[in-house]
């Protein structure tokens, strides 16, 4: 029976837009940055960006920990690992596979140390996170495989769960396990039971959570905001730089009269300007400031304290020439004109770059040559 | 825009070509005349290895992609004597490398991996 219901209330004051760049100069780490900052600000408990590179090295030391024989040792690094890896804010997509590698190591390390109802948990974890996947018979020895077809398979055959789904906005696309499953509402049948890491996205905005599918399937409901949809369309509208009319125009179209902020960051000659607008009811700019940034690494203090003044401060008019310097001027009549060409150019070389690029794809890889056996 | 087209195209066009060869040898401890192979490449730790399409030694080379760049992998050649194929039921030998990590673009010192006869029953997998 489906019975424990979850609630969350993403914003109760004005709405988060989110973090958006203004042109392809900034660098993507930036942006993540100061998104996860302010969403860790904010309360609403999006990713925080960590290093995959820096986790997948661990496991690949570890791995080599353990086949010298430490295996204490390469236990409590393997526990470690899965710890920072099922924390509540790490990226998604990547570090569920990486997870059920680990989840993997620690069941054989668990059984050479005789610890059978830990392994049995490991297994379980990683069987649950990935049914279809059983170890490899290639590279697992036969004792681990039995293990885990009695410990995990065996064990878990026949228990099956359902996790429902529901978001506003309506629409909001489902990961369960680091995969895509579909848009809300929604309900997944035939999960396993254990830990499954859902994350709810929509726009720019989303929530995730660990769900614990024990005895009973779980109903999941939770609230993006009212600008979740919209927020796309609204840097769209920003990265045109056609002035503030236009970009009042898109946020009016978006939805709901609430409050809104939100970020953006543009490119200079050397470093970065960190725009923070707020609109009024009425898509009117009650609030805007400008923060320089020296490089994508800098401190981000003030950016916290920028994210808090948005959403709680009392602001006056801005002034018209720090509105141009953010939004821009309204377009001549000539200028789309000359962008749709430019553009148009520049598409033409990008599409010719990459089919080449497909072209030469099947001219490079490993070569193996069996010429010496005949 | 010419210069806008040429430019990247020049670029791709001087990084085709083969990065890395692997050159199959047979032990002197392999009486059988070897007539398949079949590459089989895993990532560094995943469960799910690639495997590739069994090749007559007398089609000469063949070429399989890269893993992703950075991501450490592991070459494993099953060898089958005259039949259909190279099922891992039939495999005589098997030559395994040592793990590897490329960064594309950089040219590679090509390596030798040596096939050895394999223990019956099989055990599977490398020696």
């Amino acid at each position: 029976m489906l019975a424990l219901a979850t609630l969350i209330i993403a914003s109760s004051g004005p709405v988060w837009i989110g973090v958006g760049s203004l042109d392809p100069q900034v660098p993507p780490l930036l942006v993540e940055r100061i998104d996860a900052l302010a969403a860790n600000s904010l309360g609403l408990g999006q990713r925080q960006s960590e290093d995959l590179e820096a986790w997948q090295q661990r496991l690949v030391a570890i791995d080599a920990s353990f086949r010298q024989g430490n295996l204490e040792a390469s236990r409590n690094a393997v526990s470690r690992l899965i710890a920072a890896l099922t924390s509540d804010q790490h990226p998604w997509l990547q570090s569920v596979n990486l997870l059920a590698d680990a989840l993997l190591m620690l069941g054989q390390i668990q059984l050479l140390l005789d610890d059978e109802l830990s392994a049995a948990a490991a297994f379980q974890s990683h069987h649950a996170l990935r049914p279809a996947a059983l170890p490899d018979a290639s590279l697992y020895h036969p004792d681990t495989l039995l293990a885990y077809e009695r410990l995990a398979v065996a064990t878990l055959a026949g228990a099956r769960r359902s996790l429902q789904v529901g978001a506003r906005p309506v629409g909001a696309t489902v990961w369960l396990d680091g995969k895509p499953r579909g848009q809300t509402p929604m309900t997944l049948n035939g999960l396993l039971p254990g830990r499954h890491y859902l994350r709810i996205v929509a726009g720019a905005r989303s929530i995730q959570q660990v769900v614990d599918l024990g005895n009973e399937g779980r109903i999941v409901s939770v609230d993006l905001g009212a600008g979740a949809q919209t927020s796309g369309a609204f840097f769209a509208a920003w990265r045109e730089r056609a002035g503030l009319p236009r970009l009042r125009s898109a946020l009016v179209s978006s939805g709901e009269g609430r409050r809104r902020f939100a970020l953006a960051l543009r490119s200079r000659a050397q470093g970065y300007e960190l725009f923070g607008v707020r609109f009024g009811t009425e898509g009117q700019v009650s609030a805007l400031s400008m923060l320089e940034l020296a490089d994508e690494k800098t401190d981000l203090a003030p950016v916290e304290a920028l994210v808090r003044s948005l959403r709680d401060g009392d602001f006056s008019q801005p002034p018209e020439r720090l509105i141009e310097q953010a939004f821009g001027r309204p377009p001549s009549v000539i200028k789309p004109l000359v962008l749709g060409a430019v553009a148009s150019g520049v598409l033409v070389a990008a599409a010719s770059a990459v089919l080449l690029a497909l072209w030469l794809q099947d001219d490079s890889g490993i070569v193996i040559d069996p010429g010496r056996l005949r | 825009m010419k210069v806008l087209m040429t430019v990247p195209l020049l670029v791709l066009l001087a990084c085709g070509g083969p990065e890395l060869t692997v050159h199959l040898e047979s032990d002197e401890s392999l009486s059988e005349t070897v007539v398949w192979f079949r590459p089989i490449l895993r990532e560094f730790n995943s469960t799910t290895p690639q495997v590739f399409a069994a090749q007559r030694v007398g089609d000469g080379s063949v070429r399989i992609p890269f893993p992703a760049e950075g991501r450490p992998f592991s070459l494993r050649i099953d060898a089958c004597a005259e039949g259909e194929g190279c099922e891992a039921s039939r495999r005589m030998a098997v030559a395994c490398s040592r793990v590897i990590t490329l960064q594309l673009g950089e040219e590679q010192a090509p390596i030798k991996l040596t096939l050895t006869a394999v223990p019956s029953p099989d055990p599977g997998g490398c020696p």
